[in-house]
């Protein structure tokens, strides 16, 4: 029976302020527990929490990147429950009015472009963090406690794992460009906790939704999602269903596991908090944040396709992150052929940057360097094949390519008479692929071809040896 | 009337511990209190815009430069029980 996956994500950003959004402690990762805090964010009675305008202006700057809309009053609201790492019993959050309704980013399919709607994106502080000792303790430190968070509600616009792949590294792209977030999911700045259920497309039976939590990298998300709708379908199969619950994905088990059955928001007791007088957003102030912004993705996507004649898919490709699309455009500087530069950059260079799982300004290549291989095999200096050995070269070593091409003679032959001997020495050497071929067996040019590249090392210009082999076979 | 299962989900979710002789006068005393607080309900505010704070045209932002921080000394000094510069508490299992 054909199932539809039904996605939604709650991702938890941690915004990059100088301090923390409720105190002037400097909001850093990474520091000895408990040194970057103060009465406010240690929850102590009597402190006097007020909002940080920094946090405040980056929340909007994500909001309007996001083409949502912003609210024109800003109101904190209390969340209760209990939790170590939380010691004042509720977190200031936004419950009734979040600072941002809706807004949408685009993800590119092979079927096409498809938005990914945002339901909400509230702030709010993160909490305390919590370390689990050998010897049955839990210790706490926070130096977390206060630091500005963005929540940010998608509807359940996605349809599979891939989708959400997509929708997170579009999302961190984006935070990145605009500069609010470090967005590493291995330092916690950025978490993404996932919303998902399956539909019976013959029925319409539907199973309950489940929560996972605990999902440390976009990978350990595409595994637990792939986990849940299985577990979600065998259930429906075999005529029972889910539990509506919140689960935790266990790296290790490679499986989720049940953590509680979900309460309800009541439970939460929101309510206003008194301590933080809402403040009214003018107009004007969000213009002003909006003139700070960078060039956005989606607006630089549009650009690309325009001025350099790119596909929609290309371009939303080479816009994915700031440092892909700035390598691009730095590379089209030295070598004037847009397509020529994105056909390698969208095949070879991602390939291998994806099996290096880095990003491209942490490789050995350079703007100039893929330039410079690009002219090389434009002009015919050496071939297609020959360039991408050189490019892998210049990962490796970082070398440039002229050096690579000197040091490995790799420059292609593309002088008649040196071709001439390698192709008369090849036949020479294979008359049965002589007669095979004159008995009409095609086959045996193209194992011809491959014997006079290998004489020459790779380096004969393709296409003259070809014509040449032809012409000297029916000489024979 | 409040039930009984309800004051009992309460003071699960405030962490309160309640015995079963105090259950029925404090239901009694919270219906009162209930009582009491369904009179705001008379006020008619259909049309009214809510008001979450008497000053709401002046308000405050933080946009400092200074760090303000205790040390790690005076940060632990409360605790009962600290180790490695921590808080420690008994292990919380979730």
């Amino acid at each position: 029976m054909a199932y539809k996956t039904i996605i939604g994500l709650e991702i938890h950003v941690e915004l990059s302020t100088k301090h923390k959004i409720f105190c002037n402690c400097p909001n850093e990762f990474g520091a000895d527990a408990n040194t970057l805090v103060c009465p406010t964010c240690l929850g102590l009675p009597g402190s006097m929490p007020i909002l940080d305008k920094e946090a405040l202006e980056y929340a909007i700057k994500a909001g309007i990147a996001f083409d949502g809309e912003i609210s024109k009053l800003i109101k904190m609201d209390r969340k209760h429950y209990y939790y170590s790492d939380l010691p004042k019993g509720f977190q200031v959050s936004q419950a009734e009015i979040p600072f941002c309704n809706g807004g949408y980013l685009e993800i590119e399919l092979e079927s096409g472009t498809k938005k990914i709607n945002l339901e909400r994106i509230h702030i709010e502080e993160d909490t305390g963090k919590q370390i689990h000792s050998e010897e049955g303790e839990t210790l706490l430190d926070f130096n977390r406690s206060g630091v500005p968070l963005i929540e940010i509600v998608t509807k359940p616009d996605m349809n599979s794992a891939e989708e959400a792949k997509l929708f997170l590294d579009k999302l961190r792209a984006t935070l990145k460009y605009i500069e609010v977030s470090n967005v590493k999911m291995e330092e916690g700045s950025l978490r993404c906790d996932v919303n998902i259920n399956v539909v019976n497309s013959d029925t319409g039976e539907k199973s309950n939704i489940s929560e996972i939590k605990n999902l440390n990298s976009f990978r350990g998300v595409v595994k637990a999602i792939e986990f849940e709708e299985k577990r979600h379908i065998d259930l429906l199969e075999s005529g029972s269903n889910t539990k509506k619950e919140t689960r935790r994905w266990d790296e290790a088990k490679t499986a989720t596991i049940l953590m509680r059955e979900k309460g309800d928001a009541s439970d939460y007791r929101f309510v206003v908090d008194g301590d933080i007088p809402p403040v009214k957003i003018a107009n004007e102030w969000i213009d002003e944040i909006k003139a700070t912004l960078p060039e956005l993705p989606q607006d630089k996507k549009t650009r690309f396709v325009e001025s350099y004649g790119l596909s929609s898919y290309d371009a939303g490709v080479l816009t994915q992150t700031k440092e892909l699309s700035e390598f691009f455009e730095e590379t089209l500087k030295h070598i004037n052929d847009s397509k020529l530069v994105s056909n390698w950059i969208m095949g070879d260079v991602l390939r291998r940057l994806n099996d290096d799982e880095i990003e491209i300004n942490q490789s050995n290549i350079t703007p100039i360097a893929l330039a410079d291989l690009l002219a090389l095999v434009r002009d015919d200096k050496i071939n297609n094949n020959t360039g991408k050995k050189v490019l892998k070269e210049i990962f490796d070593t970082g070398k440039s390519p002229e050096v690579i091409v000197k040091e490995k003679g790799l420059i292609q032959i593309s002088d008649e008479g040196e071709i001439k001997e390698i192709i008369k020495k090849v036949l020479d050497d294979n008359e049965q692929s002589i007669i095979d071929f004159k008995n009409g067996k095609d086959r045996a040019i193209g194992f011809l071809v491959g014997q006079v590249m290998k004489a020459s090392r790779g380096k004969a210009n393709p296409q003259l040896a070809n014509k040449m082999l032809l012409e000297m076979i029916k000489e024979r | 009337m409040i039930t009984k299962d309800e004051v009992l989900h309460i003071t699960d979710i405030a962490k309160l511990k309640i015995s079963d002789e105090e259950i029925s006068p404090f239901i009694e005393k919270f219906d009162k209190i209930i009582e009491f607080v369904e009179k705001i309900k008379v006020v008619d505010t259909e049309n009214v815009e809510p008001l979450y704070q008497v000053n709401e045209d002046n308000y405050l932002l933080k946009d400092d430069e200074e760090d303000q921080i205790l040390n790690r000394e005076e940060a632990l000094q409360n605790t009962k029980e600290q180790k490695y510069g921590y808080f420690k508490i008994l292990k919380v299992v979730e």
